[in-house]
């Protein structure tokens, strides 16, 4: 056990649960993907517990495009934690395992690195490794793996998958492995900081900090003290410094809250020994407006002004040959710099921040757009749709379904359309009105210098209470141009449509004469 | 009557009887016209271009509303107008030519109101034209359906709406009962879907000739337009006759037939049983006149019984499941068709058993939404149990293999397994797994059953970790198992069948660590109680706790308020007085101690909060509790809440341990739930705060 000088606490009375993610490749050697060892108090199993029987279960992955069956497996096994302990030290000696007969290959830096995984439900993506254990934080020992080829493999079997079809697996390994490739074929080792239960909770007016012992015994006089923190829209509203003297700690509060979190410390090194944070609404929200890597500059032509739309692209890879052990720790930055990168391509093309659809692919141009729609369902305010030639009247089935699936997907909230066309055929009333009595039509036209009545905007755009995007083609266009859809960083036109939206009907205010469309 | 007699109209008689095909070109969908473009030619083909027909002309077109739509007319032209477009069509029906060609006279009354044309009908044509006209329009919507003129496709837009009229399309034969039930209601919502014009004929036709509806059920396969026509009918006669629908449920009648006929019978069996309960409450006695003494619920039930045996087996649970929507406690009416529908099942699995009736056995109860309909069988199966213990087992298994089937389904998609709810037929069926887990498995104790299947499901902290949704799914299950295996000991033990009390109270203990365990994880307060006190209740009526069990299990953590107040009043009631109040000062300490903390003061727990601290005679701490509650909680509305917070007051009056200001707040709170009106289910809330204040009163009469 002397190589593995860092792992600290006793094994005892410690059972442990140890996911191995393999590749199997057709012609070569099966490695390691990912080792972890998850370790918690055996009396903490719960009322149904098992004796841990040291058996391997096996988990294959679906095959991709990439991935042949039986390629990738998730091999399972619950033990003693001393008795993982004593694989741990053979696959450092060994740099192998043999799992259910098959030697599974390990290339692990000999020094481990100790850090703390704790409770984090806010920013899970970025920031460190969150803790496995839904109630307590834990402690990590991790042994790097620098080997670039299981990284390479495995960047390119997540790009094979969907979200879904990782998520049905992922979860067994404890550890986010998609959203993590500067850890490919490490060997990650989690203790549950099980002695001490701590629960933060929201109630109708006042927060409760509750901290017990795991054995239910009086909780050590004077051992932790804490912090808690609220807030609300960014406002920081309570962060109190707290010694912790009883099971239960009561702080008032008279102000909505949306974020709350505690830290606890042992006072005896002033470890944090457990974090955790939690929005408490607009969860969804905070994820969709992260920006990404590239940018791509979109001129606004009405107003002069140029803004940007963050796009995603892949990114080459950084190579990482470095195996001396001084240098692991600038080898890890590295690798973590690379995943960022990877990270936030991967996420702008999710978050749907761009979309080009050809004429041929009206169909998903049309799914495309009304996800925006239904994403926005659970927000206030108006959504606003300008497209200049939104009344043409020579619409044909596919104009007509569009039209109908966004009247169906916006009822409950207010839809405002402006237009660019008077009001010559009101094909709108053709529409039942619990279709449509949620949906406002204007037409907001001007004079050119021939007398002609044109739009008085030209830009196409959809504005949601969440997001901006602009459209560039109209959609009686989109089946025979293409449309692009951009999401917008910044409040390009919601002036502009508020602007128009607020002008009077029936009158010309400037040169632009306003007309409700109705029903 | 002729159209003279009754119209307000100067047009000549010729220009009259030309009105009705006005309307019925303009109604009619394939036609581009409107009536009002249709008035000059049609007008003019009858009286050449003449001043008459200009004259007739500007009349007819100042019937119509200058705002309206181009067929709708003045309100005050609406029944003039009906008048003679229906004298038009009973004068076309008696011409050589006829109405049965085309399509205009169905549309030209589709144009009037069936209120209006129905009587109008009734007094001026004879009934050979009703018939004619009748089994005429039955052939127009033949016609329709096949040419996809029922529903009106502009209107179809947006997955509501095509939901409706899929819903009645698909599911007729699954779940007609279902489906024709909520029928009506999407028929009503249609109305406006269909073409316009068609509700009102059909509408119409209903209503003069009710017993046409099994004709139209058989020519036009509409669901949307059966289920409408069945609404019309029953509007007409849900008074209290039944003797027609009845006449539906025959060998020849179709499925969805005889759904409407039981619909209607169901509907005539509850509205007399509203009747007869208004009669009771109104304190008149229920003489023989008042009351029909035929029986709705026995008839039909017996007309399904002569449809043979697997397809009254079908119907049967056909109808038990749809008596098993409505209110959370199960009403006369569901205790009736349990009770005649058991009778019949009987008959068929002790004197008709079969594949085809096993077959039908399995499926009802797969077909039950809310939760199967277990609880007639397993009655059947349990009677049978000594006598034919093969075919009792072999019904105990189809009720298991059903409950596993659905374990396995909400294992895989971690779904909701819903079973605990609460609800009567959720715990019919539980108390019918509990039957058939005894007659099944007679050798193996329940708890130990309930024990294996618990074991072998994800509910370890590491399944909690990875997989909420299947450890959530898990967790319901084993709690489902749990109270499946109490209910089986109460059974067994009923039945006479000796009881090892350590091994249920160390069961009861395994129900209790797993809701702790649970709540750890997820915070579930209230909800997850309801096992845990089930769990005392048996332990405390079967399970013979001694002094020192009870105070152990006080002492555990994992025992909530509820649980602690449900043992300990469950142990009161057995007359156990010695064994009560040795223990009753140590619990006290206990819950004071653990409960009286404003943390643990959880809203939801403020009813158990206050039944413990009343049975604890603890007024102080019923004070505290409910000054906890209201400086934590004061803006909960829940009515709930508020009265326990007032029984905590008023508990603490009556014992002298209240401060000025809370019983301000007492009056206040209880003249906020109570000062006008009581609610019926809150009477013996308010009469037992009622007896506190009481008290409180005579004690403080009694010290000044």
């Amino acid at each position: 056990m002397d190589n593995i000088p860092v792992i600290d606490g006793g094994s005892e009375n410690r059972t442990s649960r140890m996911s191995v993610l393999a590749w199997h490749p057709k012609d070569g050697k099966a490695c390691n993907l990912f080792t972890h060892i998850r370790h918690r108090r055996a009396d903490g199993m719960g009322p149904w517990p098992s004796e841990p029987d040291g058996v391997w279960r096996t988990t294959t992955f679906p095959p991709s495009e990439l991935v042949q069956p039986g390629e990738i497996k998730l091999h399972v096994m619950d033990a003693p934690y001393a008795y993982c302990l004593e694989l741990v030290k053979d696959i450092l000696d060994k740099r192998a395992m043999v799992l259910e007969g098959i030697e599974v290959c390990y290339a692990l830096e000999r020094s481990a690195r100790c850090h703390w995984a704790y409770r984090n439900t806010v920013g899970m993506d970025d920031r460190s490794v969150s803790s496995p254990f839904t109630r307590h934080s834990a402690k990590a020992t991790e042994f790097w793996s620098l080997e670039p080829d299981p990284r390479d493999y495995w960047r390119k079997v997540c790009e094979s998958y969907t979200s879904r079809q990782l998520e049905d697996v992922l979860p067994r390994l404890a550890f986010p492995l998609d959203r993590r490739l500067d850890r490919v074929g490490n060997l990650m080792i989690s203790g549950a900081e099980d002695e001490i239960d701590c629960e933060l909770a929201k109630e109708q007016t006042h927060l409760r900090l509750d901290v017990n012992t795991a054995d239910g015994t009086d909780l050590p006089e004077n051992a932790y003290f804490a912090t808690i923190w609220a807030g609300d829209s960014d406002d920081d509203l309570i962060h109190r410094h707290l010694a912790i003297t009883e099971r239960h700690t009561i702080i008032n509060v008279d102000s909505a809250l949306d974020q709350i979190g505690f830290a606890l410390y042992r006072r005896r090194d002033g470890q944090c020994i457990d974090r955790w944070e939690a929005p408490l609404v607009r969860e969804i929200n905070g994820n969709l407006n992260v920006s990404s890597s590239q940018t791509l500059a979109i001129h606004d032509t009405r107003r002069g002004t140029t803004n940007t739309v963050s796009i995603g692209d892949a990114k080459s890879v950084i190579k990482v040959g470095d195996k001396n052990p001084a240098a692991l720790d600038s080898a890890i930055r590295r690798e973590t710099l690379a995943r960022k990168s990877w990270q936030q391509d991967r996420d702008a093309r999710s978050r749907r921040n761009l979309g080009r659809f050809g004429p041929d692919q009206t169909e998903q141009a049309i799914d495309f757009f009304l996800s925006f729609l239904s994403a926005s369902g659970h927000s206030d305010g108006p959504i606003y749709l300008a497209d200049p030639y939104f009344m043409h009247r020579n619409f044909d089935d596919t104009n007509e379904r569009i039209y109908s699936s966004m009247f169906a997907t916006t009822r409950g909230r207010q839809l405002k359309i402006l237009c660019g066309q008077p009001s010559e055929d009101d094909w709108l009333s053709r529409y039942p009105s619990i279709l449509t009595n949620h949906v406002a039509v204007r037409s907001v036209i001007s004079k050119d210098g021939n007398g002609k009545y044109r739009p008085a905007f030209h830009d196409r755009y959809m504005i949601t209470p969440d997001k901006e995007i602009i459209i560039t083609h109209s959609i009686n266009g989109w089946h025979d141009h293409g449309v692009t859809f951009a999401t917008l960083s910044y409040g390009v036109y919601r002036a502009e449509a508020e602007e128009l939206w607020s002008l009077d009907v029936g009158h010309n205010t400037n040169g632009v004469y306003v007309e409700e469309i109705k029903r | 009557m002729t159209s003279n007699e009754t119209s307000t109209t100067s047009l000549p008689i010729a220009a009259q009887q030309a009105i009705w095909r006005i309307f019925g070109n303009g109604w009619a969908p394939t036609k581009q016209s409107t009536c009002r473009d249709l008035v000059e030619p049609i007008i003019q083909k009858q009286l050449g271009k003449t001043d008459e027909a200009d004259r007739a002309i500007a009349e007819i077109r100042s019937w119509f509303d200058p705002d309206g739509g181009p067929n709708e007319l003045r309100r005050d032209m609406s029944e003039p107008v009906a008048r003679i477009i229906v004298d038009g069509i009973r004068e076309a029906l008696s011409t050589a030519t006829g109405i049965e060609n085309h399509e205009t006279a169905f549309w030209a009354m589709g144009s009037v109101s069936s209120e209006v044309a129905a009587p109008i009908i009734r007094s001026s044509w004879s009934p050979d034209q009703i018939d004619k006209f009748a089994a005429y329009v039955l052939d127009t919507l033949q016609r329709l359906h096949k040419s996809g003129h029922i529903i009106d496709p502009k209107h179809i837009f947006g997955p509501d709406i095509r939901g409706a009229t899929a819903h009645t399309q698909e599911m007729a034969h699954d779940d007609p009962l279902r489906t024709f039930h909520v029928g009506p209601d999407a028929a009503y919502e249609a109305y406006d879907l269909m073409y316009p014009g068609i509700p009102a004929v059909v509408c119409l036709v209903m209503e003069l000739k009710p017993e046409m509806l099994p004709k139209l059920v058989n020519k036009v396969q509409d669901r949307l337009l059966q289920a409408f026509a069945a609404s019309c009918v029953a509007g007409i006669h849900a008074a209290s006759d039944y003797r027609q629908p009845l006449s539906w449920i025959a060998d020849n009648s179709s499925t969805t037939l005889i759904a409407f006929a039981i619909l209607h019978i169901l509907e005539i069996a509850r509205e007399r049983e509203i009747a007869s309960r208004t009669l009771r409450n109104s304190g008149a006695a229920e003489t023989a006149d008042l009351v029909d003494a035929s029986d709705p619920i026995a008839d039909l039930v017996s007309g399904i019984a002569a449809l043979g045996p697997a397809r009254s087996t079908w119907w049967a649970f056909e109808l038990l499941n749809h008596t098993s929507f409505g209110p959370d406690r199960k009403q006369a009416m569901a205790e009736q068709v349990e009770q005649r529908c058991t009778q019949l099942l009987e008959d068929n699995v002790v004197n008709h058993w079969s594949n085809e009736v096993t077959n039908e056995l399995e499926d009802g109860l797969r077909r039950g939404t809310l939760a199967p309909r277990g609880k007639p069988l397993a009655d059947i199966a349990w009677g049978m149990r000594d006598a034919q213990p093969e075919k009792a087992s072999q019904i105990s298994r189809i009720i298991l293999d059903e409950h596993e089937r659905r374990m396995t389904i909400a294992l895989e998609d971690d779904a909701h397994f819903p079973y605990l709810a609460g609800r009567w037929n959720h715990q019919d069926w539980l108390i019918a797994l509990g039957a058939a887990v005894v007659i099944h498995h007679n050798d193996v104790d329940p708890m130990d059953w309930a024990m294996e299947k618990c074991k072998a499901l994800p509910l370890s902290a590491w399944a909690a970790d990875e997989e909420v949704g299947f450890f959530r799914a898990g967790e319901e299950v084993a709690r489902t198992q749990m109270t499946v295996a109490l209910y089986a000991v109460q059974l067994l033990t009923e039945a006479g069948r000796a009881l090892d009390c350590g091994k249920l109270r160390t069961f009861v203990e395994k129900v209790w660590a797993h809701a702790d365990f649970v709540r750890k994880y997820y915070g579930v307060v209230g909800e997850d109680s309801g096992t845990a006190a089930f769990a005392a209740r048996v332990a405390a009526g079967l399970g013979e706790p001694d002094q020192a069990w009870v105070l152990q299990q006080a002492y555990s953590p994992a025992i909530d308020p509820q649980t602690l107040w449900t043992l300990l009043d469950r142990i009161k009631s057995q007359d156990n007085a010695v064994f009560y109040d040795k223990t009753l000062e140590e619990i006290r300490k206990i819950a004071s101690d653990r409960y009286i903390n404003p943390g643990e003061a959880h809203p939801q727990s403020a009813p158990h909060l206050a039944n413990l601290w009343v049975l604890l005679d603890a007024p102080q701490e019923a004070a505290k509790t409910a000054q906890v509650l209201l400086t934590y909680h004061p803006s909960l509305a829940d009515r709930a809440h508020s009265i326990a917070i007032l029984k905590m007051l008023a508990f603490a009056e009556c014992g002298g341990e209240i401060e000025d200001d809370l019983v301000e707040t007492s009056r206040l709170l209880y003249d906020g739930l109570w000062g006008k009106h009581t609610l019926h289910h809150e009477v013996h809330a308010q009469q037992e705060i009622d007896a506190f204040l009481g008290w409180a009163k005579a004690a403080q009469s009694q010290s000044s």
